[in-house]
């Protein structure tokens, strides 16, 4: 595999300024949409009836292919990273309402209770009580969407190299070389991976009660996908 | 360019609507595409599921298989595979097995595992085996689970069959290929509506 690292300079970019390019490409989209989704759930778990149909929409908007979504707002936002991001973080809606919801409706009654009981105000209860609860299920959709969020920017490299990582695999294809492509496969999976892992750091500190080691094992199993799974 | 407006003419157009680039050919495609990839898919990951989940075992290598699928970038793969093994159907079909397989797995194990214990028990004190309480219990009961990981597979493969356009454009230059896709993908608009 010679010139496995040797990224032809049309990319204007080092392999670790892609690397950087695309972390910030699949992130944003990610933080994003958690910005939107946790007023979004919160209003879809006050006004129950507002529940389905907001999923109906996001299952819709989630069924857009993203080049068909990428070339239409071309013509909005030009052949820009915001073109990529504007659909990633709609994707990541689908995945994160649901968490969210799910996580805070699973709160029981009587922890509300308590809490209000303890004289709790509505915004104080939902930050220091239904929040931190829910924080598993909520880790559990920023898993899905972030590993998703990372395979997917490499399509933006079909609107004209704003894919990061991507271009390189579209780079593998004008100048014939595979190795290129090998390379930005690999380093795609092994940022997932790590994104992954690390939001399993992330939960493990912000949930400091949960039971760890061998307990834990339950917790650890393969996350139902969360998007349109029997709904 | 407004964009209905590009919708509109592009539909009543008739030139659109036969021959080779015609949208009849090309939705057959994307159906054809999605149904191969859905069906190769289904035989892997349903019976891996169904007797991993009625074992109740391997639920971290599966884990770990989901993530790792879900890793590996769809676009990256279908050109490895057409760099390594030439322009074909079985370049575009690996990539969204991968992609589909893993949805597929994952909710089949789960709905293996969320079948309530006590029928499945009541079957093996009436003298059930190992494949009747598979297939006469607990799989009846999994079954809408199951196919809501089917259908959540089948919405993926669906959006993500436009990106196959790529590399059967690949050799041609930049400007060409903009141009085409965008007629492609435009087209592919019409492609939500069949998938839920």
């Amino acid at each position: 595999m010679d010139g496995f690292f040797d990224i032809p300079s049309d990319l204007q970019h080092s392999w670790l300024g892609l690397i950087g390019l695309h972390v910030r490409e699949a992130g944003l989209p990610v933080l994003a949409g958690l910005l939107i989704a946790l007023p979004l759930s919160q209003l879809c778990v006050r006004f129950r009836w507002l529940y389905p149909p907001v999923l109906w929409v996001t299952t819709v908007l989630y069924a857009i292919p993203s080049l068909a979504f990428f070339v239409v707002l071309i013509d909005y936002t030009g052949q820009t990273e915001l073109t990529v991001m504007i659909p990633l973080t709609v994707y990541t809606l689908v995945i994160l309402v649901p968490a969210i919801v799910d996580g805070v409706r699973s709160v029981p009654q009587e922890t509300l209770a308590a809490a209000t009981a303890m004289g709790f105000g509505p915004v104080r209860r939902y930050i220091q009580v239904q929040l931190p609860i829910a924080v598993p299920a909520i880790i559990a959709g920023l898993r899905v969407a972030t590993v998703s969020s990372i395979s997917l920017v490499s399509v933006g490299a079909l609107i004209g190299n704003q894919g990061a990582l991507g271009n390189l695999i579209n780079d593998a294809n004008i100048y014939n070389r595979p190795e290129l492509a090998v390379n930005a496969v690999v380093t795609m999976a092994v940022l997932a991976i790590l994104a992954d892992g690390l939001l399993v750091v992330v939960r493990l500190l912000m949930t400091p009660w949960m039971p760890s080691g061998a307990r834990a094992r339950r917790a650890d199993r393969p996350e139902p996908e969360p998007e349109v799974a029997a709904r | 360019m407004n964009i209905l407006n590009f919708i509109n003419a592009f539909f009543s157009d008739s030139a659109h609507w036969q021959g080779y680039d015609g949208i009849p050919t090309r939705l057959g495609e994307h159906v054809q595409y999605t149904l191969q990839a859905l069906a190769i898919a289904a035989a892997i990951g349903l019976p891996v599921g169904l007797v991993t989940g009625h074992y109740g075992r391997g639920g971290n290598a599966l884990a770990f298989i989901a993530v790792a699928g879900r890793a590996l970038p769809t676009f990256g793969l279908l050109v490895l595979m057409t760099l390594s093994l030439g322009f074909g159907l079985i370049n575009v079909m690996i990539p969204l097995v991968v992609l589909a397989v893993p949805p597929i797995l994952v909710t089949t194990y789960e709905a293996m595992r969320s079948v309530d214990p006590a029928p499945v028990d009541a079957a093996r004190g009436m003298g059930m085996h190992d494949v009747e309480v598979l297939f006469r219990v607990e799989l009846p009961v999994a079954l809408p689970l199951i196919l809501g990981g089917l259908r959540s597979a089948a919405i993926q493969i669906v959006s993500t069959a436009t990106i196959a356009a790529y590399v059967s454009l690949g050799g041609s230059d930049g400007t060409s290929w903009t141009g085409s896709t965008s007629a492609t993908t435009r087209r592919s608009w019409a492609a939500p509506r069949w998938s839920p």
